[in-house]
């Protein structure tokens, strides 16, 4: 049984990673043979309450860090072994280890201590509560695979700040940057709320004037948002998308006026470098055709107003929308693509185009003009019937 | 509401706003000790270098000085620009632009 438990502030904050098993089993050799081949810097430690007096369950001490002095050791053979045995103890007191298994189990506890950590008294408590926390969630088995599939999209590792967001849950907002001026921009971002459920749209025109790499500075000031470099690939499929995975593009957009070959090479490129792919419809006469002759299809479908409903009046066929039909824009994707529609998508229509079957809605100038831009954002994110800001959440407790 | 009503006016919703900021030597040598400032505190803050940089080198350099200051166009009073005057100590001021 595996647990793992993350407690404290910095530089005394404690991270345990701990294993419990029969000491006939994996963990029973995994502790014999680290006892028996010590390494420099992370050699193993029994876990003793105090000198002489060691822990049962028998607990093997792993130092993560390298011990590199006196000082470094002094904390790992001090407070930190002192407190993981006794937390080891009290859990067998506190009927988390069953008494009667103590002589079948042993334990390996890999410590975390940051060498800028001074403080005796919060490397003993940070460490005690992260074993105990650690152990009970091995006992535990915690997570279970729901909990871990439910928190995977909403969590931000406490070390990084930010988080991918794979678009798994829609309606988004994608507010479009179509302004090429850098600080007017900044502008912008600065005044959108903060919410999961906004994509920030690179536009073309900012792109050209500036280079993919403004993705970058978009992540600066916002790391936790989805950024889409909307580059208008028509060539060099495979190139392009690579150029916006390495700008950390999280969306990248290609043109459906491209060669096959072309859309498939970028499909393919964003899969390697992580980004999703984006079909642009701008003056594709028929999209679906084209997502037919697709071997790989693209994760978002973008759909512009005018051409579709001319389209489809030309063919004479009923539309289920005025961005087109949707759900044959679905059928043709396997149902695993999300569709996005833009042209002049002002708030009455947000409703409108979500029945229609919207995953994503483009907006450009109804917010990046207005004067208010945080509030213009909020009507259309209400519209769309979103919860406030989840995604600040650090998930480091439950 | 028809789709013309609905439309946004652009001129009417510009947002942006001045950031007054006074030189710390006059001329020529006053922006150039802030641009290298500037880039200065881009590096050691680990910020990427904004995209407008070579724009941003010509307007400072083209910009009238009022009274020791010089007044850059800004849309946020939290750009990264007014981090810069704060945490450098450039004496400086926000205002509506008019």
């Amino acid at each position: 049984m595996i647990g793992e438990a993350l407690v404290g502030e910095e530089p005394e904050i404690a991270h345990i990673d701990l294993i419990i098993g029969s000491k006939k089993e994996a963990v029973g050799t995994a502790f014999a043979c680290s006892i028996a081949q010590p390494r420099q810097g992370h050699t193993p430690i029994l876990g003793v309450i105090r000198p002489n007096l060691p822990t049962k369950p028998t607990t093997l001490i792993v130092p993560k860090v390298s011990i590199r002095n006196l000082a470094d050791a002094e904390k790992m053979f001090g407070p930190a072994q002192s407190a993981v045995a006794k937390a080891i103890a009290d859990a067998v007191e506190e009927g988390v280890i069953p008494k009667a298994e103590v002589e079948e189990l042993a334990v390996i506890v890999s410590v975390f201590i940051h060498p800028r950590g001074r403080d005796y008294q919060r490397i003993y408590r940070y460490n005690y509560a992260a074993t105990k926390l650690a152990l009970s969630r091995a006992i535990q088995k915690f997570p279970d695979i729901d909990k871990v599939l439910e928190e995977k999209d909403k969590s931000i590792h406490a070390m990084i700040g930010f988080k991918m967001n794979n678009l798994k849950k829609p309606p988004y907002l994608e507010v479009a940057l179509d302004i090429p001026d850098w600080r007017r921009v900044e502008g912008i971002i600065r005044a959108l709320p903060r919410s999961d459920a906004i994509i920030i749209e690179a536009g073309t025109p900012l792109i050209k004037r500036y280079g993919v790499e403004v993705v970058q500075k978009i992540h600066q000031l916002r790391p936790e948002t989805v950024v889409f470099a909307d580059l208008k690939t028509l060539d060099t499929g495979n190139l392009e998308a690579r150029m916006a995975g390495d700008a950390t593009a999280d969306v990248a957009g290609f043109s459906g006026l491209a060669p096959i070959g072309t859309m498939e090479k970028f499909i393919e490129e964003c899969k390697k470098v992580g980004t999703l792919s984006l079909m642009d419809t701008l003056n594709v006469p028929d999209p679906v055709e084209v997502l037919r002759k697709l071997k790989v299809k693209p994760d978002i479908v973008e759909l512009h107003r005018a051409i579709d409903v001319e389209l489809y009046q030309n063919r004479g066929q009923e539309q289920e929308s005025e961005w087109g039909n949707i759900g044959e824009v679905r059928e043709v994707c396997g149902n695993e693509v999300l569709v996005a529609v833009a042209g002049g998508i002002r708030l009455k229509k947000v409703k409108k185009a979500l029945k229609a079957g919207a995953d994503i809605i483009v907006v450009g100038r109804a917010i990046t003009a207005a004067k208010d831009v945080t509030g213009a954002a909020r009507g259309f994110l209400q519209q769309m019937g979103v919860e406030d800001v989840d995604q600040f959440r650090v998930m480091t407790d439950f | 509401m028809n789709e013309e009503e609905d439309e946004v006016n652009e001129e009417e919703s510009v947002f942006h706003k001045k950031l007054k900021i006074k030189l710390k030597e006059k001329g020529k040598e006053g922006r150039l000790i802030l641009l290298k400032d500037y880039l200065d505190y881009l590096i050691r803050e680990n910020r990427t270098i904004p995209p407008d940089f070579p724009t941003f080198v010509r307007e400072i350099m083209g910009l009238d000085e009022r009274g020791g200051f010089i007044h850059i166009r800004i849309w946020h009073e939290n750009s990264e620009l007014v981090d810069f005057a704060k945490i450098r100590g450039y004496e400086h001021k926000i205002d509506a632009y008019d």
